[in-house]
């Protein structure tokens, strides 16, 4: 079955090989959990490394702005737009809310970029220009019109921390996508961490479990599940009693050692 | 020390009362410590944790099946076997584990910490379920004669595993004086009441004599200590200083 690899090596493996091709994805999180960069990831690696142009649309910042911190990660954005790889498209949610108005501001880059990937940043922009209750019809009718044209789209919502997957189906917009990534933060050992789970992913196998992540001058990095704490999601997360004897245990043996 | 015919004739044996009290204290409370030393090893990737827990399942098991083997056919040889380089081949991981300088390995190792944990604890496990094949064989040589009694390779087996038994639990306990920590004096003072246990049974003259009921309460009272050394570590993992004042 064809899947679209993200080229992060362990967000694929979560994956079980990348989302679904034709898949409708949603990356869930509050501000500065790394959702546009997770984004903008995916489609410079789906141009360079899968040979899948993408478009990159965005109700949020200015292109220069975009630019900027892309190439912060050394993704050099207007290298791909000049090779035909990759479209910038900043624009006002109203356009794209018109009647047709999504084949009027993407008709033609579809036409000729022909992209395989896309990502909308964010939904939370255009729900402030429709009526209340419409952003699930909006969206709906905004993810079909790119299905139905071979394009993958990955959407992006602004979550309340520590609300997030509850946030996105009080809203009723998990049932809109076929797979769903939260992003968070937890406090951890008095540290702040980011923390990555698959809540859901329509007709595949994936990795339940809570991973770490971090935001390199790379990208974004999957690392270890966090293994042995409880209440991660709920936002007061705490290591299992079998990991705090554990994390005794290892003090009294080696580090005590290590101190001698 | 009784003299052998004395301790043959006040000799006590309930097979399965010895291999009750052999399961429930020595491989139930190595099960545990091996369980503990297991996670601690997977978060922390301590080679002294990984050592350690690989000895103790070691202990446990060959104690176990020794308790389950004691009236075989072929007399409490095979036990006696089976308990001895069992307590020898654990002692080796105890003094390794006592004296490893090493640090730990990579912190994100997950798979490597694994693959070594398998190799340790499956070693451990396989070596005594082999000694155990190679004693129900009679491929192992004499450590017990009936009628005679112990042999010199079980005297020397014994006594290198007293040696190290008691150097671990004497590092443990330095090592408890640096840092106070209950969770180490209490093993310490298990190795030292298995230490005590093993030498009682150097000394006994048969197999359930006096002597070697004495060697093998010290040994039991060892798995408790052990489990209270555990007990340290849920209290200390709650802030509590664990160390007896």
């Amino acid at each position: 079955m064809a899947r679209n690899k993200t080229g992060i090596a362990e967000l694929d493996e979560m994956l079980r090989g990348g989302f679904m091709d034709k898949d409708a994805v949603m990356i869930a999180g509050s501000a500065g959990t790394g959702k546009t960069t997770l984004g903008l990831e995916y489609l410079v690696n789906g141009a360079t490394q899968f040979g899948e142009p993408g478009i990159y649309l965005t109700f949020e910042q200015l292109p220069d702005q975009i630019y900027r911190d892309a190439e912060n990660f050394g993704w050099n954005l207007r290298n791909l737009e000049a090779e035909e790889k990759l479209r910038v498209v900043c624009t006002s949610p109203d356009l794209l809310l018109e009647p047709d108005g999504e084949e009027q501001l993407l008709g033609d880059t579809i036409k000729e970029l022909r992209p395989r990937r896309m990502v909308i940043d964010s939904l939370n922009h255009l729900e402030m220009y429709v009526p209340h209750g419409d952003i699930r019809k909006e969206s709906y009718r905004i993810l079909m019109y790119l299905k139905t044209r071979g394009i993958s789209p990955l959407v992006i919502w602004e979550a309340q921390q520590g609300l997030d997957s509850y946030a996105v189906t009080q809203a009723g917009m998990s049932f809109l996508v076929d797979c769903m990534l939260i992003l968070k933060f937890v406090e951890i050992d008095s540290s702040m961490k980011k923390a990555l789970v698959i809540m859901k992913m329509r007709g595949s196998d994936h990795d339940k479990r809570l991973r770490e992540y971090e935001i390199t001058a790379h990208g974004l990095r999957v690392r270890a599940p966090f293994s042995g704490y409880e209440g991660i999601i709920t936002g007061s997360p705490h290591r299992s009693l079998t990991e705090e004897v554990a994390g005794a245990w290892d003090t009294a043996f080696t580090k005590t050692k290590h101190k001698q | 020390m009784l003299p052998t015919s004395v301790a043959a004739s006040v000799a006590f044996n309930p097979l399965l009362v010895f291999a009750a009290l052999q399961t429930l204290f020595l491989f139930g409370t190595s099960v545990v410590v091996a369980y503990i030393s297991l996670k601690s090893y997977l978060s922390g990737g301590s080679r002294t944790i990984l050592l350690l827990g690989s000895g103790t399942l070691a202990w446990g098991s060959a104690s176990m099946v020794a308790g389950w083997l004691l009236s075989p056919p072929g007399g409490p040889n095979i036990a006696v076997t089976i308990s001895n380089s069992g307590s020898l081949f654990a002692s080796l991981f105890f003094i390794a584990s006592a004296t490893t300088t090493m640090g730990a390995s990579s912190f994100r190792d997950l798979k490597r910490r694994k693959s070594k944990l398998i190799l340790a604890y499956g070693g451990a496990v396989s070596f005594v379920a082999v000694l155990t094949m190679f004693a129900l064989l009679g491929a192992t040589p004499a450590f017990f004669v009936p009628g005679i009694g112990s042999t010199i390779l079980r005297q020397v087996v014994v006594a290198a595993g007293i040696f190290m038994f008691g150097v671990s639990s004497i590092l443990f306990m330095r090592m408890y004086h640096g840092s106070r920590s209950g969770i180490l004096f209490w093993y310490s003072m298990a190795l030292a009441l298995t230490t005590i246990g093993l030498a009682a049974f150097y000394f006994g003259r048969t197999v359930g004599d006096p002597i070697a009921w004495t060697g093998r309460i010290a040994i039991y009272l060892g798995g408790i200590y052990s489990l209270i050394a555990i007990w340290s570590a849920i209290q200390g993992s709650h802030g509590s200083p664990a160390g007896p004042q």
